[in-house]
């Protein structure tokens, strides 16, 4: 991120939404929002001192709620570029210091009473007196080609109401791995969330949203091999946690994968094939996982310290938003659809629209590497090339025989019909670099003035003749 | 909701007759007037028509919920394994327009007709929806205050949670029956096998000894974890099982303690003031020194 | 030798027969053994349980279990149902065997006593109480089938009226 960051090439709009996409392959206008961040950007050198004042304390998203952070903070500290941004729903504008208010004079020494966040920066990068726009900023690109990688997000443990979700120590894997991380809330210490004390048991659960009939019926295919790597490295550090590891099926299809797993075996970790139903809370506080050892054929138990939950990956609800924006449609899963599974994996229905990640469906990094690699060299091919082949079999309208009642403007699901001038009247138009052929327009037209070439009465009539003639 | 019809089920009536009359005193007394569901039969008991015919389960179930129909309420039971069956059969009937068309078809049989108009509830739920725990604990005349309970939901009353009307936030860590007991003044303290299955019903006729193994293992943990000065259920299933179990246990010496077992409207009905010789007179598991320690002077918060 | 020629089976027929007497989840069951972890039948150790019971069937073990108690000992508690990942609903599963077993009268002799108590009295748990009753206030008998003749014949008519008629066992 940093080499991206200081790529001169390469302009990073961080804390920005995509607004509205308009245009074809070559010629896309994209709107951008850049989120109000109330801090000046330009002056913020990152040093973390208004972030330590603010009084506020929300759930901290970047460590999956496990601490808290203040209403003015730094996503992380890695975060590219490593500006503060003030959370504006959640602030108490401390001393009254409404954006966009002049502060009160204090009577004592006679300067102004600024807020906390205010007095602690030392380059002056917040000041609460200007009148910023909640609304930030629109910013307005052309661009050539896109690449979509929006990412995921896992499913939050209240859905498994069969696994003690208002127990603190069932943790997901996502807040295991910021348990593990030496800047997470523990500073790298495997602590029980209940008592900050550290685990003697450790039991995993696989498959916890993903493969489910009820949530997701895709298996995330992450969480086999991130499971193994939490229980291997927690047991290099501390040999004597017992760890168990409740799985459907240990899944390992990747280069050197399954030699991972079975090192993890050696190594002591304990495999149980068989998905739990249950967990019940011992009067200490600790968890009993209810098992199943299809193997044994017996029910087995677990009393564990800390419990966790591999939860589903899944998009993030506002995907279908942005898919609208992209005319973009979502397979049945939720995830962006390809062009082709096998042939067209990172291309679109939308000609110059690329795909790469987890929002394609859940991938592990090297696959999320190579799959971003390949969009990133098919959305250089058009730049490169300075033209795009499209395809014959696609719509025109004849402009003639067109009324202009505008009925297969909003029915085309590929944005490409609009009514222009036409001899001074409004006639419809297709732009044949965004029409694919579907032929909705076509068959919906009241005048028959669309034609979709390659299948017009005569032709499909021709075809017709010719199959049902004798030979 | 100001009436509701009884379904009375087997075990309650012919069993434990001292719940069937602790549920007539104790709803009229709080407003909710009780109808008999005349001509009622068996649910069918799960071992019954359901394990034969899946339409002639259905078809008994319906007629036992129309007969709720027809006198215009609806229905009500004590016994969690008719509210199983009586739900689960009204769920399969409303959702599979082929199924309904045979129940139909054998309800004709019998001049019977069937509208869909009758909910099915159990005790629990018309306790803790319709009347509410302000209204309950308000006509608490003998306080349960520094006694404790273990409570025992049942199975049927938590799974599959799809077919019931009222449902518990999460069924398998249910909070309305220790919410009603902590409104007569108990303390309901969670313990490790709270959602367990007490192991009564078919496994007890099927292998006794199976059985009382789950029971055992459940009144141990209870025990153990909380040492609760009564177990109070609202499944008249569990509690046999529990009144029953605990006699055997101690006439072979596997246990040294007893627990005495109350379904929730009999300790409703005591800490009304009610006459426990008519709410809470049979059982197995000896409940006369906690019934006095209940309706005792010092318990009293309220004059008649 | 033992050994399992799963070839032999006919594995179609046991997953028809099964879907027909209403347990049409078993072609969903993935054997991810949730349903087990929490089965009083696993836990005190029955043969059978639904997930064991479930794989018997697809792989063809269709008739070679007829005579096992165990499926009559489960409770219905369902709770095997609600942690199901892929909706099979194996309590279902069970009562669908069940259901085999007893049209082929292999069940128990407490079960052949429910059916003849229910068809007799309207009630399958009977048990004089008329005593107990008055003990109590109440009186000697319920107003169910127990106290309505109109009652017990309409209970009897369906019962007559259904597969269960044929089984001689009322």
């Amino acid at each position: 991120m940093v080499q991206v960051s200081t790529n001169p090439n390469i302009q990073l709009l961080t804390y920005s939404e995509v607004e509205e996409v308009s245009g074809f392959v070559g010629n896309f206008q994209v709107k951008v929002r850049k989120k109000q961040a109330w801090v000046d950007w330009e002056k913020c050198t990152g040093c973390g001192e208004c972030t330590e004042k603010c009084p506020v304390k929300v759930p901290n998203e970047f460590n999956a709620g496990l601490d808290h952070r203040g209403a003015v903070y730094i996503q992380f500290p890695q975060a590219v570029p490593k500006k503060a941004v003030i959370d504006i729903n959640n602030c108490i504008n401390c001393a009254g210091r409404k954006f966009g208010t002049e502060p009160r004079i204090s009577k004592r020494t006679g300067k102004p009473i600024l807020a906390p966040c205010e007095r602690a920066c030392p380059a002056g990068a917040i000041n609460r007196s200007l009148p910023l726009s909640p609304e930030g900023e629109v910013l307005e690109l052309k661009v050539g080609t896109i690449i979509v990688a929006t990412g995921f997000k896992v499913m939050e443990k209240d859905w498994f109401k069969e696994y003690a979700p208002q127990h603190p120590d069932v943790i997901t894997a996502l807040q295991l791995e910021r348990l593990m991380s030496a800047t997470g809330p523990t500073g790298g210490k495997i602590l029980r969330p209940s008592n900050q004390k550290k685990p003697k048991v450790i039991s995993f659960i696989s498959c916890v949203g993903s493969r489910d009939a009820k949530y997701h019926t895709y298996c995330s295919r992450v969480c086999c091999m991130y499971m193994i790597k939490q229980a291997r490295i927690i047991k290099e550090k501390y040999p004597d946690i017992e760890i168990y590891m409740h799985f459907m099926d240990v899944r390992t299809p990747g280069k050197d994968y399954d030699e991972y797993y079975t090192a993890a075996i050696e190594k002591g970790i304990t495999f149980l094939r068989g998905k739990p139903g249950g967990i019940e809370v011992l009067p200490d506080g600790r968890l009993r996982v209810m098992g199943y050892d299809a193997n044994l054929d017996k029910d087995i138990e677990v009393d564990a310290d800390l419990v966790v939950l591999a939860t589903a990956m899944e998009v993030p609800e506002d995907i279908k938003q942005l898919a609208q924006k992209l005319s973009l449609s979502l397979d049945a899963s939720g995830f962006f659809k390809e062009l082709h599974p096998k042939l067209k994996p990172v291309e679109t229905a939308v000609e110059g629209v690329f795909l790469a990640g987890c929002c394609q469906g859940p991938k592990d990094i090297p696959d999320t590497v190579s799959q971003a690699k390949g969009a990133a060299a098919a959305a250089a091919v058009p730049l490169a090339q300075g033209k795009v082949t499209i395809e014959p079999t696609i719509s025109e309208v004849d402009p003639q025989r067109c009324s202009g009642c505008g009925l297969c403007v909003p029915l085309c699901p590929y944005h490409a019909i609009s009514l222009r001038e036409y001899q001074g009247k409004l006639r419809a138009k297709i732009e044949f670099t965004q029409c694919k052929g579907c032929g909705v327009c076509a068959a919906a037209c009241p005048s028959k003035a669309i034609i979709l070439h390659g299948f017009t009465d005569e032709q499909i009539e021709a075809q017709v003749e010719a199959l049902t003639s004798c030979w | 909701m100001e009436k509701i019809g009884l379904f009375l089920g087997c075990n309650i009536p012919l069993k434990a007759p001292d719940i069937e009359q602790s549920i007539r005193k104790v709803f009229p007394a709080l407003g909710v007037e009780i109808v008999d569901l005349v001509g009622a039969s068996c649910c069918p008991a799960w071992g019954t028509a359901p394990s034969f015919d899946i339409d002639t389960w259905l078809a008994l179930s319906i007629r036992n919920i129309v007969l709720a129909e027809e006198q215009g309420v609806d229905l009500m039971t004590g016994c969690n394994s008719c509210f199983g069956v009586l739900s689960e059969a009204k769920h399969l009937v409303d959702h599979h327009p082929e199924k309904r068309k045979v129940v139909e078809q054998k309800l004709a049989l019998i001049e019977k007709q069937y509208k869909g108009t009758a909910q099915v509830y159990h005790v629990m739920h018309v306790l803790y929806k319709e009347i509410g725990l302000d209204r309950i604990a308000e006509k608490v005349k003998y306080t349960l205050k520094q006694l404790r309970v273990a409570v025992q939901t049942g199975c049927h009353l938590l799974w599959p949670s799809e077919v019931m009307q009222v449902k518990e936030q999460n069924p398998f860590y249910p909070t309305m029956l220790k919410e009603l007991c902590e409104a007569l003044g108990a303390d309901a303290p969670h313990y490790s096998k709270l959602e367990s299955c007490c192991g009564m019903g078919a496994m007890r006729s099927t292998d006794q000894e199976k059985s009382l193994s789950l029971a055992k293992e459940k009144l141990l943990c209870m025990k153990e974890e909380i040492d609760p000065d009564m177990i109070v259920t609202t499944c008249s299933s569990c509690y046999l099982q529990f009144d029953g179990a605990q006699k055997i246990f101690r006439d072979r010496g596997e246990i040294d303690f007893s627990i005495p077992v109350f379904y929730y409207t009999q300790l409703l009905a005591l800490c009304m003031g009610f006459d426990p010789s008519e709410v809470a007179a049979l059982s197995q598991t000896p409940r006369e020194e906690i019934i006095s320690r209940i309706q005792s002077k010092a318990r009293m918060v309220k004059e008649d | 030798m033992n050994v399992i020629n799963v070839t032999s089976k006919n594995r179609q027929e046991a997953i028809e027969k099964i879907i027909a007497l209403g347990g049409e989840g078993i072609v969903r069951c993935i054997q991810c053994g949730a349903c087990a972890s929490v089965c009083p039948l696993a836990r005190t150790g029955f043969t059978l349980n639904c997930k064991k019971l479930i794989r018997l069937i697809q792989t063809g073990h269709w008739e070679e279990m007829i005579e096992d108690p165990s499926t009559w000992a489960c409770v219905a508690c369902n709770r095997c149902t609600e942690v199901c990942p892929r909706d099979v609903k194996p309590s279902e599963i069970i009562f669908a065997y069940r259901r085999f077993q007893a049209m082929e009268l292999a069940i128990s002799t407490s079960a052949t006593m429910s059916q003849m108590n229910l068809y007799m009295k309207g009630h399958a748990v009977f048990s004089e109480a008329a005593q107990l009753r008055q003990k109590v206030g109440l009186p000697p008998l319920p107003p169910t089938t127990l106290s309505d003749e109109k009652a017990l014949k309409e209970v009897q008519t369906l019962l007559e009226n259904s597969p269960m008629a044929e089984l001689g066992l009322f």
